[in-house]
């Protein structure tokens, strides 16, 4: 359907609803729904209407029925009751008694409209009130009749009235008294006659056994009134609402705002599409206190501690994109109490590039898209979130050709991009900005470029949090229709005018600058979250790296590329080379003390106050043999001890890269 | 329809069969959950280890912390209690419950809470309102004891009065002038509160409308128009800063801690907050006294569940609890206003305009829809502060609204 609603038709409303049908097991249901619809259709095709071309809808324990706007509203009224009536004697007469059935039916016609949640119109709802009115529920209660039928005021006296087919006598007027519904409507009872309504119950008793269900049905929710407002409470005229389903969501703070007032909507709707108007959950949207804190926290299954420091155990989890899922199912591959269900998609979202203008005529002046190698400037990134976490993923695989984090240079590549980061304004003067398309768009002074490689693609997926210890079947239900509120057009319009694309991949009427209309090409990876923030976190720690050399000129030169490691945050300080270097490093707040020489060292020692990595590297031949103090002193340390002489095979210029990605991995490694 | 009725069929199963006896007397390791414990200290963590220190080994209490934000406390509260209806041996099942007293009545009625006898408690030696608090609408019956209290209290500028030879308003007309008169004087604003969209604003309303004479349970009535209209004109005369539509207790605060108003309505914990020279410009220049009115009720009950199977434990946890003494340790503590009256009269405990304003308190209307009925209030009242002329139009359409979610739809 489409998102424009369609204009209000005057239509025939009929709604039917099994009596007592949730008293039954559950074989018996199924079979009454099938009978149910097989008599339904029949009648309407008994008396010349054509079933497939009305609006019905399942209730579950009824139908609810449109007929079409040229079908005169005589024909439904003088026909279908008889229809039905005739339809249901046949099913029931094969029937044992758990599997017959008896129905309440509501007629009204008025003004109906459709919009893409359904049907909406005060005749639709007054068909409901008056298929909830006690004289209806009381003309089945108290007589065998197999069904009973309830019209409104206005239909009657526009159709029935007029129309002797329609036997305007067989109905009799009654006081309905539902929420806003006060006045008189009109009652039938097929088979002949009023009910009885005013008989003693003594009389029938023996055959009653199905009514007086209905009755003591009808009688609980009175009591229950009467048990928890206290007795000064008049009994209502409907049963009182249970109370709403509680559903926590927990969304990625990019979707903060547009999930909660989509969830709120619905909260607000499923008050008013419920037949007895009554509110059927409460939603709490959160966003914990990170994303990255909130995967940790449903990896470990919530425990006591994460309601404190993230918030509310989840029912539903909205995060940016489907490898924070991934992360964590693979941590909960060893736990029985949580279970995650991806489900579809509920927007998308490209990770982009956000450049001032002038920055943009310069790397991307044509086509607006962009290489990677061109972004000089970007702005930090935060992983702990899902949007941080793919524009870390998008830089990583742009600097290392693939995701492949084992591999030696990683940290040293990882740390030059991180170094290159800066905290000064995104999209002012040089410095760009990675995010999603909908953040740099709103972010004042970006124009959006797309990656020319193509760009990673935050999928927003719905994932379903199931508890199996403590299953809630009520709860399951708001969690699906949640789901298909989102991907309904309703909600995927406002997704898109909030600045994200809709499942299909379109965008919004009024798109940022430079946002495109077709969809940008996608680069498929499949990165594994966990490592992803562990690397990039490791890489933009600040460190502080001692060196320690002979004087000699190799050592200088070594010295010299480590100092050219460190970032603008980092330090780099000198150690003198002597036996205490290692806790002279730790006194001076070092992370990493690097030892070069090209002669023999005296032993180090090595106790040490707090953490070091110490990373040794000969100059010399044999400089890091077994039980050489370089070699001890490395290993006492966590680091290695590097040879950079020229050997078979190897120049030492790859054995000097080699060392310097060893320094590198003790200081942004993992 | 009848599928609706299915869960109050289930619901009312757990009404009418009187809970099974195992249950209720059931004795076995229990939680507790409470909220965030930011006592200093942490002051309910040390209460529950004296349980558990005189407990026998198989009675212990495990004390759970709920989320900081009260929405979150509830809904985990809520979720958890849903997930576990008909359920009575679940490990999970948060047997004692700290709900906050304007929940009460809704968790009661959602079946969540098992109905204690006021007799094994005593909850005679408690104040009356806080006990009304905890019970049914019409009194049958008890869902939960009550545990600490609070109420609000006018902090001033006692430097600034003491100037003009006056102290603190007893009235609201009063209040009024000094407010609108005295502040400008000296570059104060008048009055501040908590006027954002949320409980605070019910609260002060609540004041408000009470020193007007009348009630928010009778929204149409001229008494309780003149007291909402009074802070409307507080805020079309200025008295009352515009940016105050948007404070809550920390900003109303930060107004008068910063030297920025003449007067603050807040709770008790303002106070050592003023008294913080690192924070505080007005160290050593303001005094509390009584609302020129009554205070609202603000506290904690503590209830059993009734997914509870160790029901005897709960109750006797909850007696140790609420027991005058250890309300006076928690009182000397961890500054929790006690719930017992005989403690008012010792001195010292509690702070005698504190202790004023609790026993004058009164409590918000309790309602199963506690909820939807105060955000309803929220939105129209917060819309009414700005426009004075429309307080008696939206009041009396808000009473019919009320009308209908009081109702659950």
């Amino acid at each position: 359907m489409g998102t424009l609603p369609q204009h209000a038709l005057h239509r025939t409303v009929v709604v039917v609803d099994v009596s007592a049908f949730s008293q039954r097991h559950r074989t018996p249901q199924e079979e009454i729904r099938r009978g149910l619809y097989t008599a339904l259709e029949s009648a309407f095709e008994d008396c010349g209407l054509d079933w497939s071309a009305t609006h019905h809808e399942d209730r579950g324990d009824g139908v609810f029925v449109l007929v079409p706007p040229d079908v005169p509203k005589s024909r439904v009224v003088s026909g279908l009751p008889h229809a039905l009536l005739g339809e249901l004697r046949r099913y029931n007469a094969t029937r044992n008694e758990d599997a017959r059935i008896r129905l309440r039916m509501a007629i009204t016609a008025g003004e109906v409209q459709h919009d893409e949640h359904g049907v909406v119109g005060d005749d639709v709802t007054l068909a409901f009130r008056l298929l909830d009115a006690k004289p209806l529920r009381d003309a089945l209660a108290h007589s065998t009749a197999l069904f009973a039928l309830i019209v409104s005021q206005r239909f009657f006296e526009d159709v029935i009235r007029p129309d002797p087919a329609a036997d305007p006598d067989s109905f009799r007027r009654v006081d309905v008294d539902v929420k806003e519904v006060h006045g008189h409507a009109w009652l039938h009872v097929p088979n002949g006659g009023a009910p009885v309504l005013n008989r003693r119950p003594t009389r029938h008793r023996k055959k009653r056994a199905k009514p007086r269900r209905a009755l003591a049905l009808l009688m609980l929710p009175l009591l229950f009134v009467g048990i928890t407002n206290g007795a000064g409470a008049a009994p209502p005229a409907v049963p009182p609402c249970p109370p709403p389903v509680q559903l926590n969501v927990l969304v990625s703070a990019e979707k903060e705002e547009v999930v909660r007032s989509l969830a709120l909507e619905l909260e607000d709707d499923s008050g008013r599409h419920n037949p007895l108007g009554c509110k059927e959950f409460n939603a709490l949207v959160f966003t914990g206190k990170s994303a990255k804190a909130a995967a940790e926290a449903l990896g470990r299954g919530w425990q006591p501690s994460d309601l404190t420091e993230v918030g509310a155990e989840p029912h539903v989890w909205l995060p940016d994109t489907t490898a924070e899922v991934r992360a964590v199912k693979t941590a909960l591959l060893e736990r029985t109490d949580v279970r995650l269900h991806l489900r579809q998609g509920v927007a998308l979202s490209p990770v982009v590039l956000g450049a001032s203008e002038e920055l943009a005529a310069q790397i991307a002046p044509q086509d607006g898209e962009v290489e990677w190698r061109d972004v000089t400037r970007p702005a930090a990134v935060d992983t702990s979130s899902g949007v941080g976490l793919a524009a870390a993923t998008a830089l990583v695989h742009a600097e290392l050709g693939g995701l492949d984090l084992s591999r030696r240079d990683v940290a040293r590549k990882l740390h030059d991009i991180t170094r290159s980061t800066t905290t000064d304004e995104p999209c002012v003067g040089g410095v760009s900005l990675i995010g999603s398309e909908k953040a740099v768009a709103d972010t004042e002074g970006c124009r959006v470029l797309y990656p020319r490689a193509g760009a990673l693609v935050l999928d927003h997926p719905f994932v379903e949090v199931e508890r199996p210890d403590r299953p809630n079947q009520r709860r399951l239900r708001i969690v699906h229709r949640f789901l298909e509120h989102l991907v309904s057009a309703r909600a995927q319009e406002q997704f898109r005018r909030a600045g994200f694309r809709d499942v299909a991949g379109n965008i919004g009427a009024r798109p940022g600058p430079g946002v495109r209309l077709d969809q940008p090409r996608r680069l498929s990876v499949e990165p594994d979250a966990r490592a992803v923030r562990e690397a990039w976190e490791a890489a933009s720690r600040r460190r502080v790296i001692g060196v320690a050399r002979d004087g000699s000129p190799a050592a200088n030169v070594f010295a010299n590329l480590v100092w050219g490691l460190a970032g603008p945050r980092d330090q780099v300080i000198d150690l003198p080379l002597t036996e205490g270097v290692a806790e002279a490093g730790v006194e001076q707040g070092a992370n990493v003390v690097v030892l070069v020489s090209a002669a023999q060292v005296p032993p180090i020692a090595k106790a040490v106050s707090g953490p070091v990595r110490v990373v040794a590297v000969g100059i010399t031949e044999g400089a890091c043999a077994a039980s050489t103090p370089l070699y001890e002193a490395a290993q006492a340390h966590g680091g290695q001890c590097h040879e950079i002489v020229a050997r078979n095979g190897s120049g030492p210029t790859q054995r000097q890269e080699d060392a310097l990605d060893a320094v590198a991995r003790a200081a942004w490694g993992g | 329809m009848i599928r609706v009725l299915v869960p109050l069929v289930v619901l009312l199963a757990a009404c009418t069969t009187p809970a099974q006896d195992d249950a209720r007397d059931g004795t076995g390791p229990i939680t507790f959950v409470d909220g965030r414990d930011t006592t200093a200290g942490g002051q309910v963590g040390k209460l529950v280890e004296r349980w558990n220190e005189q407990a026998s080994r198989r009675e212990q209490v495990a004390f759970v912390q709920m989320p900081t934000s009260t929405d979150a406390h509830r809904a985990q509260l809520t979720a958890r209690a849903q997930d576990l209806e008909g359920v009575r041996d679940s490990a999970e099942c948060y047997d004692v419950m700290a709900v906050d007293m304007v929940w009460t009545a809704a968790f009661a009625a959602a079946g969540h809470l098992e109905a204690l006898d006021p007799v094994e408690f005593d909850v005679d030696r408690m104040l009356p309102e806080a006990v009304k608090a905890a019970k049914s609408p019409d009194g049958g019956r008890l869902w939960a004891i009550p545990w600490r209290s609070d109420a609000g209290l006018l902090y001033y500028r006692k430097d600034v009065l003491d100037a003009v030879g006056e102290g603190p308003p007893t009235t609201w007309k009063e209040l009024r002038r000094q407010a609108s008169e005295i502040a400008p004087r000296h570059n104060l604003h008048g009055y501040v509160g908590q006027f954002r969209r949320y409980e605070g604003l019910i609260v002060n309303t609540a004041e408000a409308v009470w020193a007007h004479g009348g009630d928010l349970e009778r929204l149409d009535a001229p008494e309780t128009k003149a007291g909402v209209r009074a802070l409307a004109d507080g805020f079309a005369q200025g008295w009352i800063p515009r940016e105050a539509r948007d404070y809550d207790e920390p900003a109303s605060l930060d107004a008068f801690r910063s030297g920025r108003a003449l007067f603050m309505r807040n709770w008790p914990y303002a106070g050592p907050v003023l008294d913080d020279a690192q924070e505080s410009q007005v160290v050593g220049k303001w005094a509390r006294a009584v609302l020129p009115g009554a205070s609202a009720l603000g506290g904690w009950n503590l209830a059993v569940s009734r997914c509870s199977a160790s029901q005897k434990t709960a109750r006797e946890f909850i007696k140790f609890v609420t027991r005058d003494d250890n309300q006076r340790l928690m009182g000397e503590l961890a500054g929790f206003a006690p719930t017992s009256r005989a403690l008012y009269e010792e001195p010292e405990l509690v702070a005698p305009e504190l202790r004023e304003s609790l026993l004058n308190a009164r409590i918000r209307r309790p309602s199963p829809h506690y909820d939807e009925l105060t955000s309803l209030m929220q939105e129209i009242l917060h819309h009414v502060l700005e426009k004075p002329d429309s307080v008696d139009q939206s009041l009396d359409r808000l009473a019919d609204d009320l009308a209908r979610v009081a109702e659950g739809r």
